[in-house]
């Protein structure tokens, strides 16, 4: 391996990255020292913004503060629960379709549906599904023998229902992308393995997983951040109820800058979430050179 | 998996007045098409579906082409600062959009790009962080030894990014196409802040009409969807079968 | 090297986007007498764009433009449409136009929206032109005194109103054996009979309940009914919240005895079956409910027995009820405010509200020439006469929404700490407290400007 740069790699580098460059500072930069600017600001959208020192974090710490800190502690309590059941749920189910299965390209575009299902009709459905007297899931807990739950309206059980509803969207999603991933893993390891005499579980644990190892931290990483930006059916299922608990960081951030217009305040409680999202991607990224197998 | 897209279709068959019975019954008779017809009639619709379908296309070409050539770049290619520049390109992503928002559009204003495609299909190709990212991940899987081997064969570094990394990553290329195809596809908000005349309107704008205030025709409104998800149904086993090409190709791998 | 001279130079154009915000901004209040332009004007209003509405309102502006065409005006309205589905997303588009120095000259907004507008100045003042110009015998000029309607200035026209009245379901009252509500808005059934019909009509049916009586437990609604009790509604008239008064508690035991005895449904359950649909489907004998639905009611009247009562009151005493009236506003930054005063003046003109009224849209009109008429369309031949009365007379016994500049944002936090007392945890009373609590937050804080 050569470790001294050369001239013409380091040109086309930056030649083939330079697009993405100009669209960084040109989209994002520049509104986004704007949006931290307002941060300091009331800004009546005409008008220069008018400076209000640390109005707005007051608000959003102080005044919003019970309320803020309960978005954060919920993001947490849901990403808990989503990113490792849809990792699960996601991987399993492309390691069944990557053999050969009957009804395969059916099994296939059932979970993809979710992706182009009109968002309106996926609440709906899981209203119903999770409704208190007439839902599906508490006809089936009733059957069961089990008590009834308050899957929306009772504090306790509500995150449950958001999570279960979140999972099931990304699964199919994520299924996609492992999939592909599994479609890149070369049958030679395979074949190899195979006349060593490995199990199957022993080729899953020493071919599979390393071998699709960048792939499932793309995964891992992408949904810590659809956590951080869940919104959505989410926000149609609860509006962030019952008494805030599945009230998202995000959907403080949305009603306070889509819908109430305090767009200092979306900026402050956008640098939190920038932040926080900012330090875990940060620390996947340097864990990630213990587990992820890069092919050299 | 099927039963939310199975009641958006069986409540578009039904009467809107009978999308309201509850509980819903699994089938409800008769079945009626006036919904899909008086979707199909709405004005500006052809209009509409023809301009969706050119913003879908054009910006999946160039974010297919521009995160691609970027992703080769951060995969295989050492250069300066190309960490620094990677995590920045991929700190984008964790920016909430809604801040982003206005001052997007008084700079799109002041270039005279508002009621235009431009706001709608540039951005995406210039910045994102998705696809750079997602591309990588699975550039960094194939084996320096290919890249070796074209060096010596004298390809330079475009055409071992079009003749050796594309083929190869045939399968995400194809998934971060129809993700990109569907995101566009369904674009209501963008359209919703940057289209200002009825001859620009997109199909989910146009779409949007049905809900109102205070009432939703439910019939209508999944009529609606369901037309507007079955291009993307055609584009979904198109691609399917691409994915199966896909094993084919990654075979000579080994 | 290269990251720092990205940075200055995303620096230097972020900072050259702000001071061009600010010329954007200051260009509109400048130009008060570069006003009086010659030649042909057109004015942009902007509309939601819903398919049951946008011909109603297509054909308001078409008369508004003829009348102004008669008079030798040189002014054309032209409609921006705003594909939205809601007033969020409007006023989305609205504030980015703004941001950027083009919003449109006129507009229609939700009465919730108006304080914010109004506060932050981005709607003009109309007052004087209302004073001088409109000839205010025409109107109910009581429904212009709405949010639109700050320390005695007026920033928008009503487009439009609507209110609550009790809709019940006379069958369902015939089979239960029990006598409809009185319909005579100064002699309204009392809380005390409605509750006890409500018992007598509530009952488990095949598939599920049929609830009684349905009201949303809201600020809107708990303070119209305060108002019929005696009290006022939400605040003094110092404007001092007044949400755990005896009154106001009086009225949210009411509504728990309801919850409680199972002749109400919750606002949990009717997320998943609105309060309409469990109506329309006979699950649901009584609701109070928005004038929105009188097109759809006289549309029922062929398959449902469906009468209109006054909302439930005090005994002897009249009863009160919630009124809601989307503006037309003329929004900052007009650089023709003369032309689309007139463009205003045309659109809400005998013509313009004859041509809305015709499709049945809007909501009853602010002009009393087309009010009744248009809830006779709305209602149709075949509703009773007793119902039409009852609707019409309504407007007589409307109440304003205390919308202020908090108001909303307070609204939605009650709503969403709600749930509480809805699963029994907390008493009717210690939730008066806790709303009562919220409001005195967010009014300490707004007046710490």
């Amino acid at each position: 391996m050569n470790h001294k740069l050369s001239k013409k790699d380091n040109f086309y580098g930056h030649l083939f990255v330079a697009p993405q460059i100009i669209g960084l500072v040109l989209f994002v930069l520049i509104p986004l020292f704007f949006a931290l600017y307002l941060c300091f600001c009331d800004w009546n959208l005409f008008g220069a913004p008018k400076w209000v020192g640390f109005k707005n974090f007051r608000l959003v710490f102080g005044f919003d503060g019970d309320i803020f800190s309960k978005t954060i502690r919920n993001t947490a309590v849901l990403m808990l629960g989503i990113v490792p059941l849809t990792m699960i749920c996601s991987l399993a189910l492309a390691l069944l379709a990557n053999r050969k299965l009957k009804f395969l390209d059916f099994y296939k575009g059932a979970l993809f549906m979710p992706m182009v299902t009109s968002s309106v009709a996926i609440a709906m459905v899981w209203y119903w599904l999770f409704a208190p007297d007439l839902g599906l899931i508490n006809f089936m807990l009733g059957n069961l023998g089990l008590p009834e739950l308050g899957w929306l309206t009772d504090p306790k059980w509500s995150k449950l229902a958001v999570i279960i509803m979140t999972v099931w969207q990304k699964t199919g999603y994520y299924f996609i992308i492992f999939l592909a991933g599994l479609k890149g893993v070369s049958r030679v390891y395979y074949e190899a393995a195979e006349l060593d005499g490995a199990s199957s579980l022993q080729r899953f644990v020493h071919i599979t997983l390393p071998q699709i190892s960048p792939v499932t931290f793309f995964v891992f990483v992408m949904l810590v951040i659809d956590v951080f930006n869940l919104f959505g059916e989410a926000y149609v299922l609860t509006r962030g109820g019952p008494v805030y608990s599945t009230y998202t960081l995000m959907m403080y951030i949305y009603n306070e800058g889509m819908h109430y217009f305090n767009l200092g305040k979306a900026s402050v409680a956008s640098i939190v979430l920038i932040l926080l999202a900012g330090s875990i991607s940060a620390l996947q990224f340097s864990l990630s050179r213990k587990w992820v197998h890069y092919e050299t | 998996m099927l039963f939310p897209f199975f009641w958006m279709v069986k409540t578009a068959l039904m009467p809107n007045k009978v999308t309201l019975n509850y509980p819903p019954k699994l089938l409800e008779l008769p079945i009626v098409i006036d919904n899909f017809v008086k979707v199909l009639r709405s004005e500006g619709m052809t209009r509409s579906i023809f301009n969706s379908f050119f913003i879908a296309v054009v910006s999946t070409a160039g974010v297919l082409f521009f995160c691609s050539i970027a992703a080769y770049a951060f995969s295989k290619i050492r250069f300066r600062h190309s960490g620094f520049l990677f995590g920045a390109i991929f700190a984008t992503m964790l920016i909430p959009s809604q801040i982003l928002l206005i001052p997007m559009y008084v700079i799109f204003a002041k270039i005279h790009w508002v009621d235009t495609f431009l706001p709608l299909i540039v951005p995406q190709i210039l910045i994102n962080g998705y696809g750079v990212f997602l591309l990588r991940q699975f550039m960094v899987g194939i084996p320096d030894s290919y890249i070796e081997a074209a060096k010596l064969d004298g390809l330079g570094h475009f055409g071992i990014y079009a003749r050796i990394m594309l083929p190869l990553c045939k399968p995400p290329i194809i998934t971060l196409g129809v993700f990109t195809f569907i995101g566009n596809w369904n674009n209501f908000f963008g359209a919703l802040i940057y289209l200002d005349s009825e001859k620009n309107f997109t199909l989910p704008l146009v779409m949007n009409v049905f809900r109102t205030q205070y009432t939703v025709e439910w019939g209508t409104m999944m009529a609606g969807a369901t037309l507007t998800v079955l291009p993307l149904i055609v584009i979904y086993l198109f691609a399917q079968k691409s994915f199966i090409e896909g094993i084919a190709m990654t075979g000579v791998k080994g | 090297m290269k990251k720092t001279l990205a940075l200055i130079l995303a620096l230097v154009l972020a900072l050259s986007i702000l001071t061009g915000c600010g010329q954007a901004g200051s260009s509109p209040s400048t130009p008060a007498g570069a006003d009086k332009e010659d030649g042909p004007v057109t004015i942009r209003i902007a509309m939601m764009n819903s398919e049951s509405e946008i011909a109603g309102w297509e054909a308001m502006i078409q008369a508004a433009n003829e009348k102004l065409a008669a008079v030798g005006e040189q002014i054309t309205i032209e409609i921006q449409k705003i594909n939205a589905s809601d007033w969020p997303e409007y006023y989305q588009k609205v504030a980015a136009e703004m941001a950027a120095g083009n919003a449109p000259d006129l507009g229609r907004v939700a009465e919730s929206f108006m304080p914010t507008l109004i506060d932050r100045g981005q709607v003009i003042d109309l007052t004087e032109h209302v004073q001088k110009d409109l000839d205010q015998s025409q109107y109910f000029m009581k429904t212009f005194e709405n949010a639109a309607f700050v320390d005695g200035k007026y920033f928008g026209l009503p487009s439009g109103l609507y209110n609550y009245v009790l809709y019940y379901n006379k069958d369902l009252f015939d089979a239960a054996g029990v006598a409809y509500p009185s319909s005579d808005w100064n002699n309204p059934s009392s809380f005390e009979e409605i509750e006890e019909m409500a018992a007598k009509l509530s009952m488990d049916v095949e598939g599920g309940r049929q609830y009684g009586f349905f009201a949303g437990p809201y600020m809107a609604e708990v303070g119209m009914f305060s108002k019929a009790l005696g009290g006022s509604s939400v605040f003094d008239d110092e404007g001092n919240p007044i949400m755990n008064s005896a009154i106001t508690k009086q009225v949210y035991n009411w509504f728990d005895r309801m919850l409680k005895a199972g002749s109400m449904p919750t606002p949990a359950a009717t997320d998943i079956m609105d309060s309409m649909t469990m109506f329309t489907n006979d699950r649901l004998a009584m609701t109070v409910d928005g004038t929105w639905f009188l097109g759809m009611m006289g549309g029922l009247a062929d398959s449902m027995n469906i009468g209109i009562a006054a909302v439930p009151g005090a005994k002897g005493s009249p009863a009160y009820t919630s009124q809601f009236v989307d503006s037309f506003v003329m929004f900052t930054g007009t650089p023709h405010q003369e032309a689309a005063w007139k463009a205003l003046a045309a659109i809400i003109s005998r013509e313009g509200f004859e041509a809305l009224a015709a499709t049945g849209v809007g909501g009853i009109p602010v002009q009393r020439e087309v009010s009744n008429q248009v809830t006779d369309n709305l209602l149709g031949e075949k509703f009773s006469e007793e119902g039409k009365n009852c609707a019409k007379n309504s407007l007589d016994f409307t109440l304003k929404v205390p919308y202020n500049a908090y108001y909303q944002q307070a609204d939605e936090r009650v709503n969403n700490m709600m749930g509480e007392w809805m699963l029994g945890q907390i008493s009717p009373d210690d939730f008066a407290e806790q709303v009562q609590q919220i409001l005195l937050d967010f009014k300490a804080e707004s007046e710490k400007g």
